[in-house]
């Protein structure tokens, strides 16, 4: 009985044309029976402790640190010495938790570090898409490496962006489509990348160029740059490539490409192509990043000199590590924020329990009760003159010890007593533009009135 | 131990990702090692004891197993002719193939539920987990469904020295055929599964009328499911009221639970359409029984969704509340582009198949079998606690003469009617 080869493990539809020529083997397919099959039970035997399996005990949760403390030497023991977090943990606690002697233990002890240098790397990536994943054959082009690393630092680069990167992406796009090539807007949106995608800057030149062109009398086409002075070589065409000649334009026409140059155009840098999406460049970055590499070089105080483009991945990380802790804090709030919302409404009607005890259960579920209390007269009663007869909002107001239903009742029974005719007659008054000044005055020493009046007759 | 404050340990490998199965293979022991760094991220080690498993031996294996085979996988590496030809006979080759460091894998998942089942019988811990184990498909002697040594029976044998009567729970979307053959015939273990049964899935066993034999009789509980089920069904219909009558008449002394992330919605190989939060509900039940646990892993083919079940289901025991994203770390491009720990698993492609009176039906006819249980003489004996021995000063092993009434007629004590 196969697990992975059986097609009719997902459709229902193959199965009666599986059947048949499985039916043989359904007969293997029960519970088999016999000494041979089942497991000796040992007898019950509580003898108190024997030995203990070896075994390392990596972490013990403690008091007796603080945790930004534990924090600040899980990020020390990361930067530092490259240790994943269970080896600084476990280091930790053999040395009874005090930070200082466990940081001068990591000195000492360096775990293995899976350095894998360029050449490794390009080795594996290239041996990967020849071999695909099978990672024995792979061991025989890096015999270094055991398979057990060579798997883990597969399911570390796999989702890098080394493995998907963009220029490799704008590579197979220009590739397959390249009279597409100048203008990248178009495939930007049919590329699915994974990374997080980062603010680019617009370098669109032949927009700013097009539109210095208009301005002058002269016009130059975009491709062969030929200027057309005062209407001497024809009528210059305005497409989305840019102002063309005519003979360029003929030529897009007919085959969608530009005409190629034959000769070396005058301003070259008038050709730059825009990057890809996801990659910003600036002058200023790019001088930055030079005197990284300058200044690294002598800089004696680290062993490893600063790759800029690695310094910016840092970076990089560090910044979607910032959304992510922002992310959860507002996660966290609107929790709070819906939890707060709900203790406002509930201590106010249950009279027998604390409002801390509330708090604590985080339930919404009050089973709705038939005894109307006091407080629950009053809101209903605001609630009316608020709403009017809108049973449902006066319910929701109440909250969930009342149903629907109940409030009808409630209106239906205690109309008179509570003068509920009234109150909704009073303030469901529409107020116009023209009354609302005049009346609101007024209207607002009606309603007190009347909530005092109503007020008091609760109350007696 | 008392309930409120429970002691928690956490098997943690650090070497479990460095095997793979093979090109196109489903099955990823990385993905355990996904699940490690989010515990560790959600900075969850706070509440628990982490340990580094050693290693099983080869005689912890064979307590189950059968010696030959257990010497085979020990001696056998891949691409080599003279091995090949054994493939057949301990069902090698394809759904379980043989890579490079096989048997080391093997022995580390072993160990680490044997370790976890030591810690339990010794009452260093409450809960243990294990995540890289749950490997329920092995057999005495052949490897079957992506499992070579079957640890979940390695852990329970151990579990039985120390208690009387041990509950395997199973939710892994496939049956968990090996645990109960191993324990068909007896009624200290009682093994419950819930699965996807019928069109040829694999296994092809569990289904409802495998109660059990001789002196385990009633003592396997298979629940068969159609596909599709959802959270609300499988969890208020099914999980809850089998489980509440198993425990209410099994009263077991500790349990095994086997928390297969292939009965999630979006699986490769599974047909459920659990979400995370209802898968982790059976968890969070189970932990409220107020037992000894054992929490193992087991079958899940989709490595995002398992890395993130495994962490909210840990989180559930350690009754620790975590955010739904996913805190920065290196690996968290596995989890993009939303990075939270609970998406939208539900597969509207795949119609639920189990209407509402097949589901009563099965829980019903679980019912009665297990009511049949409270009259089945063999369990009354097994259900004497030991401390009442303890207090009838049997510490000198004298057994206690049974007075004879003076019509009894038979030879001796062992003269019995019926022959076994």
């Amino acid at each position: 009985m196969k697990l992975t080869l059986t097609p009719s493990k997902k459709s229902n539809s193959s199965t009666t044309v599986d059947i048949d020529s499985s039916s043989t083997s359904d007969c293997d397919v029960r519970i088999h029976e016999g000494s041979s099959y089942q497991a000796n039970i040992p007898p019950l035997d509580p003898t108190p402790l024997a030995t203990d399996h070896e075994a390392i005990l990596f972490w013990r949760p403690t008091d007796s640190i603080s945790e930004n403390d534990l924090i600040e030497y899980i990020d020390f023991a990361r930067r530092k010495h490259r240790m994943n977090e269970e080896q600084a943990l476990a280091i930790l606690q053999i040395c009874k938790y005090k930070i200082s002697t466990s940081k001068l233990l990591m000195q000492q002890y360096t775990p293995e570090i899976d350095e894998w240098t360029v050449e490794e790397k390009c080795l594996f990536e290239q041996a990967y898409k020849f071999y695909g994943k099978m990672f024995s054959r792979i061991r025989q082009m890096l015999p270094d490496k055991s398979v057990g690393d060579l798997v883990r630092y597969y399911y570390s680069w796999k989702k890098t962006r080394l493995h998907k990167s963009l220029m490799d992406k704008h590579e197979k796009q220009s590739q397959l489509m390249p009279y597409d090539d100048d203008d990248a807007d178009s495939d930007d949106d049919e590329r699915n990348t994974t990374s997080i995608p980062l603010p680019t800057k617009d370098l669109d030149h032949r927009g700013k160029m097009s539109i210095d062109q208009t301005g002058l009398d002269e016009q130059e086409c975009c491709n062969c740059e030929v200027t057309n002075i005062n209407g001497s070589i024809g009528p210059m065409h305005s497409t989305p490539k840019g102002i063309l000649c005519d003979e360029c334009f003929v030529y897009w026409q007919n085959s969608g490409l530009m005409r190629p140059e034959l000769y070396p155009s005058k301003s070259s840098i008038k050709k730059i192509k825009r990057p890809p999406k996801n990659i910003a460049l600036d002058l200023d970055s790019l001088i930055a990043m030079n005197l990284y590499e300058n200044a690294s070089t002598s800089n004696t105080d680290n062993n490893d000199t600063i790759d800029p483009v690695e310094k910016l991945e840092d970076d990089i990380r560090q910044e979607l590590a910032i959304i992510q802790s922002h992310n959860q804090a507002i996660d966290l709030l609107t929790n709070q924020c819906r939890d707060g919302m709900e203790t406002m409404r509930i201590p106010f009607l249950t009279s027998s329990s604390s409002p801390f005890m509330i708090n604590n259960s985080n339930s919404t579920t009050v089973t709705p009760t038939s005894n109307w209390s006091t407080e629950e007269i009053l809101l209903a009663i605001q609630a009316f003159g608020k709403y009017g007869k809108d049973f449902d909002a006066v319910a929701r107001i109440i909250g969930s010890t009342k149903t629907v239903a109940d409030v009808e009742t409630f209106f239906l029974e205690c109309r008179e007593r509570y003068q509920l005719d009234m109150v909704i007659e009073i303030n469901s008054k529409p107020i116009t533009n023209v009354q609302r000044k005049q009346q609101s005055s007024t209207t607002n020493n009606d309603l007190n009135s009347n909530r005092s009046n109503t007020n008091d007759i609760v109350l007696c | 131990m008392t309930t409120n404050k429970r002691t928690f340990s956490y098997m943690m490998n650090p070497t479990v990702g460095k095997y793979h199965y093979g090109p196109g293979h489903p099955m990823k022991p990385y993905r355990v090692e996904l699940t490690n760094c989010l515990v560790l991220e959600y900075k969850m080690h706070k509440k628990m004891n982490i340990y580094c498993p050693s290693e099983a031996s080869i005689h912890d294996m064979t307590r189950f197993h059968s010696e030959d085979y257990v010497d085979f996988l020990s001696r056998v590496t891949p691409n080599s002719q003279e091995f090949q030809r054994f493939y057949s006979i301990y069902n090698l080759g394809d759904d379980c193939p043989v890579f490079t460091g096989l048997f080391d894998f093997c022995k580390l998942y072993t160990g680490a539920s044997l370790l976890s089942a030591t810690k339990l019988n010794h009452k260093q811990s409450d809960v243990a987990i294990n995540w890289a184990g749950g490997l329920h498909h092995a057999k005495k002697f052949e490897a079957s469904g992506f499992c070579y040594i079957n640890d979940i029976v390695i852990a329970i044998l151990e579990l039985l020295k120390y208690h009387e009567r041990v509950l395997y729970i199973d939710i892994d979307v496939h049956h968990g055929d090996g645990v109960q053959e191993a324990f068909y015939f007896t009624d200290r273990v009682m093994t419950v599964s819930f699965h996807k049964y019928g069109n040829n899935f694999f296994p092809g066993t569990g289904s409802m009328y495998e109660i059990g034999a001789e002196t385990g009789r009633y003592y396997s509980i298979n629940v068969p499911l159609r596909e599709g089920i959802t959270d609300d069904d499988y969890y208020e219909l099914v999980f809850k009221p089998v489980i509440s009558t198993v425990m209410q008449y099994y009263r077991p002394k500790c349990i095994v639970l086997q928390c297969g992330a292939d009965s999630l919605g979006g699986d490769r190989l599974g047909c459920f359409n659990l979400s995370i939060k209802g898968h982790g509900k059976c968890v969070s039940f189970v932990m409220e029984q107020n037992l000894p646990v054992l929490v193992v892993g087991g079958g899940g083919y989709t490595v995002k969704n398992v890395a993130r079940c495994w962490t909210y289901e840990t989180s559930l025991i350690l009754n620790e509340q975590l955010s739904n994203d996913i805190p920065f770390h290196d690996y968290i491009e596995f989890f993009a582009p939303d990075c939270q720990l609970h998406p939208n698993l539900f597969n509207p492609k795949i119609e639920n198949g189990n209407s509402r009176q097949y589901l009563e039906l099965i829980v019903q006819f679980v019912n009665e079998k297990l009511r049949l249980l409270a009259h089945a003489p063999s369990v009354q004996m097994h259900d004497v606690p030991p401390d009442l021995l303890d207090t009838d000063n049997h510490i000198g092993g004298k057994p206690t003469r049974r007075a004879d009434a003076s019509n009894e007629f038979y030879d001796d004590d062992n003269d019995v009617d019926r022959t076994d």
